[in-house]
């Protein structure tokens, strides 16, 4: 073989280039035909019945429609998302120990949202809320993440035994 | 004359059936090329793997368990409608009102959970067997992207009846994809369709679950069959390789006077190799001798066929596939388990950050699967002389199985630790 570019080597790796193209155009176009068209959060706001005195300050209260918690943090009122950060399970609130506990994968964190123990990466995720006609509204379009695991600004231990038992 | 003779005997007949009458050898080789299901057959395998213990006949298995599942299959699409509306109702109606419907829905959920073990346990089979070294190094890559194809088959069916298992299954699982550096999130988005899982990610595990899996599993095992057939007679008995420069493939071994395979060298003419046949005068019979595939090796595989057949049929008709409540997003259950081909992977999430337990662990084990044939140099064949492989694969697996059983038996609410008898054990 010359090293010179005849016109069958050209013609060879043209056709080469050529289909290396087409697969690549494809993968974009089947890539870029699938993904989802994604609006602004499930509803944008949702308006709560409660007002941000009934909102108390050692329990929970779940709102439903924003697949989030409210709760009162230093006398503040806070939304905490539902979603676990590990893996996306829906984190129940338990009444025994006042903590949230994942079905999942075990991981535990306080009533603001706080990592205490587990798998998940960081804190629960918050949604900023706001007092409009005199309730509380809950911003779900955006999510403020949670803070870093070891973060405690509550200080409150387990109120009592955790509903996943305790030899955890 | 028979009939069936008659009607091969008239000229439409003979147009449609080429396959001769099965009366010698020659005959019966000729009959395997003539046939296009009866190619994926070699003339001939070596004696040792028409026996059981070779193979424990678990490849015939799992394509009979994957055959099983097309035909279920194929009946439950006829009453099912994939989006949030009807797939549960549709379920529903399909045990209650569907002719065999409850019966047909067992037969696709057992042959599932079987077939996941039938691939997993040949593999190992053919690991302790050597089987994977030189030249089948491929064929095992190609094994090992069937299993993948096989756990996301499973996993994508999981979601189809939408009750409580299906959607939190579902919903840990695309947030694993989340975790892959760069591409996870778009990853995930593309499998769900949308911000959660929702009616796009039931349509698009649908479509993946009945059509872009199936075809690449059948367009996989026909390589993995095919390439089995060509190297059908190559030795892996319990010396060291012979190496490609002594074998060809789709040549034909025979045993030597001091029992060391050689080549037989020749022309083949529709795969018969002239020259008597090695199983001829000889007393003693090498493991590596060739014996005739019909009908020694085809009605092993129809016996087995018909063992897991009614194996699989049998527990349908025992025991009832799960369906729990209708999926609701605004509550998981406690505790939510993965299917049990995946506990090992929660258990393992429970206990190390996901990007460790739920891409890095099982990248790791694929591609060193996958691997395995290209780094292990040790030639021998039988598992007796490869111990470092063969202790550090055993290891694996004990531990995988172990994972497996805490993950599906010991772990109740939150993940605590329960003991098997406190009933929170997961649902097959």
């Amino acid at each position: 073989m010359s090293d010179t570019l005849d016109r069958r080597a050209f013609l060879a790796k043209g056709w080469k280039a050529g289909l290396g193209l087409l697969a690549a155009a494809g993968l974009w176009t089947s890539w870029d035909l699938l993904r989802p068209r994604l609006g602004a959060g499930f509803a944008a706001k949702v308006k709560t019945t409660y007002t941000a005195e009934t909102v108390p300050a050692d329990a929970v209260l779940e709102i439903p429609a924003a697949r989030a918690y409210l709760t009162k943090i230093d006398g503040e009122v806070v939304a905490i998302s539902e979603k676990c950060t590990h893996l996306g399970c829906r984190i129940p609130f338990c009444d025994s120990s006042g903590q949230f506990e994942c079905p999942c994968h075990g991981s535990f964190f306080n009533r603001a949202g706080e990592h205490v123990t587990g798998p998940a990466p960081r804190g629960m995720d918050r949604f900023t809320v706001g007092i409009v006609d005199g309730v509380v509204e809950i911003d779900t379009s955006e999510t403020v993440n949670g803070a870093p695991p070891g973060t405690d600004t509550i200080d409150e231990p387990p109120l009592g035994p955790r509903c996943g038992g305790d030899h955890a | 004359m028979k009939v069936a003779d008659r009607v091969k005997d008239t000229t439409i007949g003979r147009s449609i059936f080429r396959i001769p009458d099965r009366v010698t050898d020659r005959d019966r080789a000729a009959g395997h090329w003539a046939s296009f299901l009866m190619h994926i057959y070699p003339v001939k395998v070596r004696r040792i793997e028409i026996t059981f213990k070779y193979s424990a006949f678990l490849g015939v298995a799992s394509l009979v368990l994957f055959i099983s599942l097309l035909v279920s299959g194929i009946y439950l699409m006829f009453f099912y409608v994939p989006s949030p509306a009807n797939a549960y109702g549709d379920i529903q109606s399909i045990q209650t009102d569907v002719a065999f419907g409850q019966y047909i829905r067992n037969v696709h959920r057992w042959s599932a959970h079987l077939m996941v073990l039938a691939v997993a346990a040949h593999m190992a089979r053919v690991f302790y067997r050597g089987a994977y070294k030189s030249p089948k190094e491929f064929n095992w890559v190609i094994g090992v992207l069937l299993l993948v194809v096989t756990l996301l088959l499973s996993f994508t069916g999981y979601l189809l009846p939408w009750d409580q298992l299906a959607f939190w299954a579902v919903t840990v699982g695309t947030s694993m994809a989340a975790y892959v550096p760069i591409i996870g999130e778009e990853v995930q988005l593309l499998l769900l369709g949308g911000p959660s899982v929702g009616s796009a990610t039931l349509l698009r595990f649908y479509v993946l679950h009945v059509a872009v899996l199936p075809l690449a599993l059948v367009g996989l095992v026909t390589i993995h069959l095919w390439r089995w057939r060509k190297d059908s007679m190559l030795s892996t008995g319990g010396g060291p390789a012979t190496g490609p420069a002594k074998v060809q493939p789709g040549l034909p071994l025979q045993a030597s006077e001091n029992g060391d395979p050689v080549v037989v060298e020749g022309r083949r003419v529709l795969g018969v190799v002239p020259g008597k046949p090695a199983t001829g005068d000889r007393k003693e019979l090498s493991n590596d001798d060739p014996v005739m595939v019909w009908p020694h090796l085809l009605v092993r595989h129809a016996v087995a066929a018909l063992a897991v057949l009614f194996v699989v049929l049998l527990i349908g008709l025992t025991f009832d596939a799960p369906l729990r409540e209708i999926a609701n997003p605004t509550s998981t259950p406690n505790p939510e388990k993965a299917p049990w081909y995946f506990a090992a992977l929660q258990e393992l999430l429970a206990h190390f950050h996901p990007l460790v337990a739920g891409v890095l662990v099982p990248g790791a084990i694929v591609l060193g699967l996958m691997a395995l044939p290209y780094m292990d140099r040790n030639p021998m064949f039988d598992a007796r002389f490869r111990r470092v492989a063969r202790i550090t694969f055993t290891i694996f697996l004990v531990l995988w199985i172990v994972l497996t059983l805490i993950g599906f038996a010991f772990r109740g609410p939150s993940w605590s630790w329960v003991w098997p008898w406190e009933e929170w054990h997961g649902e097959l």
